[in-house]
């Protein structure tokens, strides 16, 4: 059995506001093999990018991890400190971001940018900088990378920069792309294409993918297996096969049902009723309990019970092991 | 229009305890310039020579200056006086000020040339100068040193005005206004500049400190109001040449409470721009 | 008679000196021998129609012009030739600057992208929806007013009680309520919606969605949605328009052209659709064609077309039938 490349255990990360504590994270479990396309699926407020924040140990300073490990090629990435995670940011681990353009320092030439990465993991002889930073922009299908080198963010489309964030992060040849709604805002057309140079390069390089996503078909097109996330719970991991085939968790088959697909009417795609729970008062139970139609007395009372339904399907509902979904 | 509402002014005053501090001393001084004058132990203008630069005693609290006047009770009619030019001074630059600047943020092109045109005239001189030789050129009466103290700090709003309107003019909520029905005017004076007000808030407080400063300065200069008037400059003025005498009462009271005035307004901005920004609002 | 009738509509943007590259300027110089004034053509002779009851759904990527189109519709803009018809009157001859105070104000309303920034931030929920009541219907008296907005806002579903809450203090979908709330509240003919539900989450869009059907239903209003999800479009609407670099490359029935689309964008976009179940992408490769000064006898898709030929740089194709519902912009269509 290999041992996965990143491991994040039991993971619960809480927020001290103004108005008490907010436990945004709770017993987060999912790991990342080799190679491996994996995506986190939820909604805004489900805490899929918190997850990420808290993996590269760039918490807002108001979030502290409580419990729970996250384990790293080996490294117990909690107990390092700062300078020692410095190390591995940008180069064991790479990041992009949202909005790429605001990503990018806006008065700094794109080929500066990428040489600056370069000399911070460096160490790289002055006089190949240059020639690096042009192969990098050309590793991610930049056509006349000469003449973008001395380009800055404004003057380049969302997808292009999102190209040159891409170029950034990989520069160092990372083991870990972690991919925070890279396409939200871009074009279809451009949205398919980087979501295409992201899978090829993860292929070249090897290299693992952690994409964080709203949208449920692009993680069913591109990732091996999905993480559903609702209010700070993983409600459900597996396959995308399998996930799609065997919807368990009541959440997970309410997402599919939302999400507009090829087919079907609008009278086809079902709202899910019910707001996010809040998060200030809570209970170790089930956060899904207010807006599940299968909700009994045992879902309010008993903390979440995870079920094992297959090699590497788990759900957070005890209903999935006596019901398959319809 | 802008809903403010008690429950949010009063966690606006609650949240930052200098908030709370800057609006009692202002609620203060207001009273003081409302009601002091009536409330003086002594004529501001009765001089009684005999009494002359007496120290602070328990009979006159700040002392007396060389023309034995009580210093407290001019200290305290001068507040009405500063309160007064300070506040028409900048309600007029305030009105004429964002009025001009909001129509040239709006509509650009030739208005937005020839105001343009108009502050960097003004602009173009050292303030307080404009000032002095507005006044000097117009004579120095209340009314003048009110309208030079407009004058100089219309720029100021026009500018910020015209800043924000210009941005504003672009926002979404502002073309979906347009669909549905509002004119250029409405638009303008109902939906945009409410919301180009908080900035000013603080400007118009800062404002406030600065004119009576302005006042204050021409009356040292002895541009400003007239003598026998009790105003907070033209006593610091009078007062200055009897520090290295050792009458130091003379000049340090009247001094003193036109910093605190000026500090108080200086706090006063940022509070004020609290209560009318709805995004404060939990 | 069409209930929304675009013929030849034109949207030129001068550009000025300073903003020209040489490129460009050395382009325009060659072919006018001048150094004549460049144009960005936003909108380059548009036409279609909408029908009475009709949801017509307008896609196209950044830079295709779908937001011009939309501004220059509703009179926001002033456009630089061509007819804009509302039930026969030409409301594109009127200025945007006076459209404020023509009588077909009121018969089209737009529901603007981004539901936050579209509300004022001082202003509540109900003063958001009684402005266009006091504007253009001159509703004046409170009772009215409140009998009104309470009506208006029970149909798209929003809580009576947070009325007076202002845009800061409401979720996405209880935002995007507001704003159809008051985009219908004068009964327009034609409801233009940008892009309504791309901000909220994939479990309030469901509920948005039903509703903007059900209301079209019960106001018998039209519906012009424009929208980068095409599953959406599909769903939602009658007919596709689809635009490329301001013209229309494709129109047609919703399913048909979603299901066989037959221009090469047409079938590139639809391609690029992330799914379970994707096909093979169509790549589009090439730079993008500049939108200043663009010849007119190539077609603008040239540049990336997959298909293209030598008689693709000669002529432009213009968009002509295929089937009676159905028209292509395309030489080998």
């Amino acid at each position: 059995m290999t041992i996965p490349l990143l491991q994040v255990q039991d993971l619960c990360v809480n927020f001290q506001t103004r108005l008490g504590q907010v436990r945004a994270l709770e017993n987060i479990n999912f790991s990342i093999n080799k190679g491996e396309t994996v995506a986190v699926v939820g909604e805004s407020g489900s805490g899929k990018s918190v997850t990420a924040s808290a993996i590269l140990g760039i918490l807002d300073k108001a979030g502290r991890v409580d419990k729970g490990e996250i384990v790293f090629a080996g490294m117990k990435l909690l107990a390092f400190s700062q300078r020692e995670l410095s190390e591995i940011r940008g180069r064991e681990i790479a990041m992009i971001f949202q909005n790429p353009r605001a990503a990018l320092n806006p008065i700094r030439s794109v080929g500066r940018q990428i040489e600056d990465v370069l000399q911070t993991h460096g160490p790289v002889a002055q006089g190949d900088l240059r020639e690096r930073a042009l192969s990098a922009l050309r590793d991610v299908n930049i056509s006349s990378p000469e003449h973008r080198y001395h380009q800055y963010p404004f003057e380049l489309s969302g997808g292009m920069c999102q190209r040159v964030m891409i170029a950034m992060a990989i520069s160092c040849r990372p083991s870990l792309l972690i991919a925070d709604e890279p396409t939200t805002g871009l074009d279809v057309t451009t949205q398919a294409n980087i979501m295409d140079l992201i899978k090829q390069k993860a292929t070249e390089l090897n290299m693992s993918t952690l994409l964080i996503t709203h949208d449920l078909n692009m993680a069913a097109q591109y990732c091996d297996r999905i993480v559903v996330m609702h209010a700070g719970h993983v409600v459900e991991s597996a396959t995308t096969a399998e996930l799609y085939a065997n919807p368990s968790h009541p959440y997970t088959q309410r997402l599919i049902a939302a999400t507009p697909a090829d087919h079907g009417s609008v009278d086809d795609i079902a709202a899910i009723p019910g707001n996010l729970p809040n998060l200030l008062h809570d209970t170790p139970n089930c956060r899904f309990a207010a807006r599940c139609e299968w909700v009994e007395e045992k879902c309010r009372s008993e903390p979440l019970a995870y079920v094992q339904l297959g090699a590497s399907h788990e759900v957070a509902c005890w209903r999935a092991q006596y019901y398959a979904s319809a | 229009m802008s809903m403010i509402n008690l429950k949010h002014i009063r966690y606006v005053l609650t949240e930052n305890p200098l908030t709370l501090v800057s609006f009692s001393l202002f609620l203060m001084f207001v009273v003081i310039a409302i009601i002091g004058p009536s409330l003086v132990p002594y004529d501001p203008l009765a001089s009684e020579t005999q009494y002359a630069l007496q120290p602070p005693s328990t009979l006159h609290w700040f002392g007396t200056d060389q023309l034995g006047r009580d210093i407290f009770s001019r200290v305290i009619v001068a507040t009405r006086l500063d309160f007064f030019i300070a506040l028409v001074a900048v309600l007029l630059s305030f009105v004429i000020g964002s009025v001009l600047g909001a129509v040239a943020g709006y509509f650009g092109g030739w208005w937005d040339r020839i105001v343009g045109r108009l502050l960097d005239t003004i602009m173009a001189f050292p303030l307080f100068v404009l000032a002095m030789a507005i006044v000097a050129a117009m004579g120095n009466t209340v009314e003048n040193i009110v309208y030079a103290t407009a004058i100089i700090n219309l720029p100021f709003y026009a500018r910020v005005a015209r800043a924000e309107v210009n941005v504003l003019r672009n926002a979404p909520f502002v073309e979906a206004a347009l669909v549905s029905g509002n004119s250029h005017f409405k638009l303008l004076s109902m939906q945009i500049f409410p919301n180009a007000m908080p900035p000013m808030m603080v400007q118009l407080s800062l404002n406030m400190g600065w004119a009576i400063l302005n006042a204050a300065g021409l009356s040292f200069i002895g541009l400003g109001v007239k003598p026998p008037d009790a105003e907070w400059g033209i006593m610091v003025a009078e007062g200055a040449n009897y520090i290295i005498s050792g009458e130091w009462w003379v000049a340090l009271f009247p001094g003193a409470v036109l910093m605190l005035a000026v500090f108080c307004f200086n706090l006063l901005g940022d509070g004020l721009r609290d209560i009318f920004d709805p995004r404060k609002r939990t | 008679m069409h209930l929304l009738e675009v013929s030849e509509l034109h949207k030129h943007y001068l550009v000025k000196q300073h903003q020209r590259g040489i490129i460009d300027s050395l382009r325009a110089y060659t072919r006018t021998g001048t150094k004549a004034h460049s144009y960005l053509h936003a909108l380059d002779g548009v036409s279609f129609h909408i029908g009475e009851n009709e949801s017509v759904g307008l896609v196209g990527e950044s830079g295709c012009g779908k937001s011009t189109l939309v501004r220059a519709i509703c009179r926001l803009l002033d456009i630089t030739s061509g007819s804009i018809e509302l039930k026969g009157h030409n409301i594109g001859a009127i200025s945007a600057n006076r459209f404020v105070h023509a009588a077909e104000r009121a018969q089209i309303q737009v529901v603007f992208q981004d539901s936050h920034e579209s509300l004022n931030p001082r202003y509540s929920a109900c003063q958001c929806i009684a402005d266009p009541l006091k504007n253009l219907l001159k509703l004046r008296k409170p009772v009215e007013l409140k009998q009104r907005i309470e009506s208006l806002v029970e149909k798209v579903n929003f809580p009576v009680e947070l009325l007076s809450r202002l845009p800061h203090q409401l979720s996405g979908g209880q935002k995007a309520r507001v704003n159809i709330a008051r985009a219908i509240a004068v009964e327009p003919q034609l409801l233009i919606l940008d892009e309504p539900t791309s901000a909220l989450d994939v479990s309030v869009q469901a509920l948005i969605l039903r509703l903007l059907v059900n209301l079209r239903e019960e106001l018998n209003t039209s519906y012009l949605f424009v929208s980068h999800d095409l599953n959406v479009v599909r769903m939602v609407c009658d007919r596709i328009i689809v635009m490329y670099m301001g013209k229309i490359v494709e129109a047609g029935d919703a399913q048909t052209l979603f299901y066989q689309p037959s221009h090469p964008y047409t079938q590139a976009l639809i391609s690029a659709i992330p799914s379970k179940n994707a096909g093979k992408r169509i790549m589009l490769s090439g730079e993008i064609s500049s939108p200043i000064d663009p010849d007119p006898n190539v077609c603008r898709f040239y540049s990336r077309c997959p298909r293209r030929e030598q008689k693709c740089k000669e002529q432009a194709p213009p968009l002509h039938q295929i089937s009676p519902q159905h028209s292509v912009a395309c030489h080998f269509v």
